[in-house]
């Protein structure tokens, strides 16, 4: 395989340089590791967590946290979504749900969590409840972009109804989907992890930070964001091929 | 508590350089510390042990406070440490001073804290804690004073189980170096205005022991507590007893090496060096 660079990477490699020198000038200014340790520091941290043997089981819980409410949130999203798109008088009747979940601060969902559910059952409710509302108006959206003539048409030709979801409704969908589910996930992954920092379960990113902050160790707590950046980073990777799959396979 | 005379003497004679702030947590008064507002600070000890080792100047003056902690809750069946097997746990965030403590004396009672026991993080603050104990949420716990007698004033059924600080004399052969007294390097650079101050909080803590009925009163009179009553019952319940940090270095450093074998990190990766007691 050549690796080729396009004109965009150039300029977001750039980036990232000039993101490390802020933080390198930051740190040289501040003097103080107990403020922001030195890039370099960091990063030999994240190294040594990457070889620490609690590691798997923290990274690991967090992502499969991740995945939980991920599945669950984009199940119940698009049985929602696609209700909503198919009928205004339910879309006009879970609107309003949805307007409230998406607008109660994630803290005030957390903080009731706490009260609610067990320390490991937290994080995976708070991820579920930020991304389904993401995924369901996604959803029903994509429904509601499909052309009316187009399936009235169909319908006239009797096409069958099995055809016109595969062939049709699918397809129109399909987009919608993945940036609702892009978004969603960004968003998901910050839920989690505060919800950890919080709940304090027993495995966990969250609980790995909690600890940091409270024994003053800063570079493990920048390393910790920095693999919680990767995992995103990572999964966002993942939807996108999951698109370009499924664009390969309609066509 | 102890250094409610203190506080009051200072207020009646109005200096105006001179502040008390008395914070809900920990990590607040931590705060202060790494920004350098703070010229004398009380602390867990632990956490102490960190802001030293990770460079912070202050030092290390005195023990005023000799263990606060209480296992305490509705749950009438526990007599004995086995009775605890599994129970599910309360406590105030990981790896802070309660935690720890907790899970050095389940330890050296033939009980693991990951196996044996469910403890659960779920309500980070002494606060909350508090809270969810007295509304019957939470029904075993490990909490300090003055929290134990007000939680147990508001709500009768919940009654005191253990007293970690006496399970930790049993354990130990010495009482729980448990609260530290620091200060600025920059203060101690005057040492007979800083001896001043020193005197003062060792005289206050002295006279609390000895008046608790005057000392609650004026607990209240400065809303440390709302109740007297509860400042009453807390005053013998929180172990004041102002000892230097000079007179007493190994038992100091005896308290923290425990700390340091269950994970260093607890005391800021190593144990600290003879600066750190004044």
């Amino acid at each position: 395989m050549k690796i080729s660079f396009t004109k965009k990477q150039y300029i977001s490699f750039a980036a990232i340089i000039v993101m490390l020198l802020i933080w390198k000038i930051l740190a040289l200014f501040l003097d103080s590791a107990l403020i922001l340790p030195h890039p370099e520091d960091t990063l030999v941290t994240v190294v040594k967590l990457f070889t620490d043997a609690g590691f798997i089981a923290a990274a690991g819980t967090t992502i499969l946290r991740g995945i939980t409410g991920f599945i669950i949130s984009g199940m119940l999203g698009m049985a929602v979504g696609i209700l909503a798109g198919i009928s205004p008088g339910f879309n006009a009747f879970i609107t309003p749900f949805l307007v409230t979940i998406r607008s109660v601060p994630v803290i005030s969902l957390i903080l009731l969590a706490l009260i609610w559910f067990s320390p490991n059952a937290v994080p995976v409710f708070i991820a579920m409840l930020t991304m389904f509302p993401f995924i369901c108006t996604n959803v029903s959206d994509g429904i509601r972009s499909v052309d009316p003539e187009l399936t009235e048409m169909a319908r006239l030709y009797r096409v069958p109804a099995g055809r016109i979801i595969s062939e049709v409704y699918i397809p129109a969908i399909i987009p919608f989907i993945i940036s609702g589910a892009s978004s969603a996930m960004g968003i998901g992954w910050r839920a989690i992890i505060i919800g950890e920092v919080l709940s304090q379960p027993y495995y966990g990113i969250g609980t790995r930070m909690q600890e940091a902050q409270t024994f003053l160790n800063v570079d493990a707590l920048i390393a910790w964001t920095l693999i919680a950046v990767l995992i995103s980073y990572g999964f966002e990777k993942l939807i996108r091929l999951g698109e370009r799959k499924i664009v390969v396979w309609k066509v | 508590m102890g250094m409610i005379r203190l506080i009051d003497s200072i207020s009646r004679a109005g200096h105006p350089d001179m502040k008390i702030e008395i914070l809900n947590e920990p990590m607040q008064v931590r705060k202060m510390m790494l920004d350098g507002s703070a010229d004398y600070a009380i602390l867990p000890t632990t956490m102490a042990a960190i802001l030293y080792n990770k460079g912070l100047d202050y030092r290390l003056i005195a023990i005023p406070v000799w263990g606060t902690l209480y296992l305490f809750g509705s749950d009438t069946t526990i007599t004995r440490w086995d009775d605890l097997r599994n129970k599910r746990i309360y406590a105030m965030a990981r790896g802070m001073t309660p935690d720890v403590v907790f899970r050095y004396l389940l330890g050296q009672n033939g009980i693991s804290p990951d196996t044996d026991i469910t403890l659960d993080y779920s309500f980070p603050t002494h606060i909350d804690l508090a809270n969810a104990v007295a509304a019957g949420r939470a029904e075993l716990a490990v909490i300090s004073e003055p929290l134990v007698s007000l939680v147990m004033q508001k709500n009768k059924n919940i009654r005191a189980i253990f007293d970690l600080n006496l399970e930790w004399d049993r354990a130990q052969g010495i009482p729980m170096a448990q609260t530290a007294f620091l200060g600025s390097t920059e203060m101690l650079k005057h040492p007979q205005q800083a001896e001043q101050l020193i005197s003062a909080y060792e005289r206050s803590s002295r006279w609390v022991n000895q008046n608790p009925d005057s000392a609650a009163a004026l607990i209240v009179k400065y809303n440390i507590l709302p109740d007297e009553e509860v400042a009453l019952q807390s005053i013998p319940r929180s172990n004041l007893d102002f000892v230097r940090a000079g007179s007493i270095r190994s038992q100091i450093a005896e308290y923290l090496e425990i700390f340091y074998h269950m994970n260093p990190d607890i005391i800021g990766g190593k144990l600290p060096d003879e600066d750190f007691i004044y």
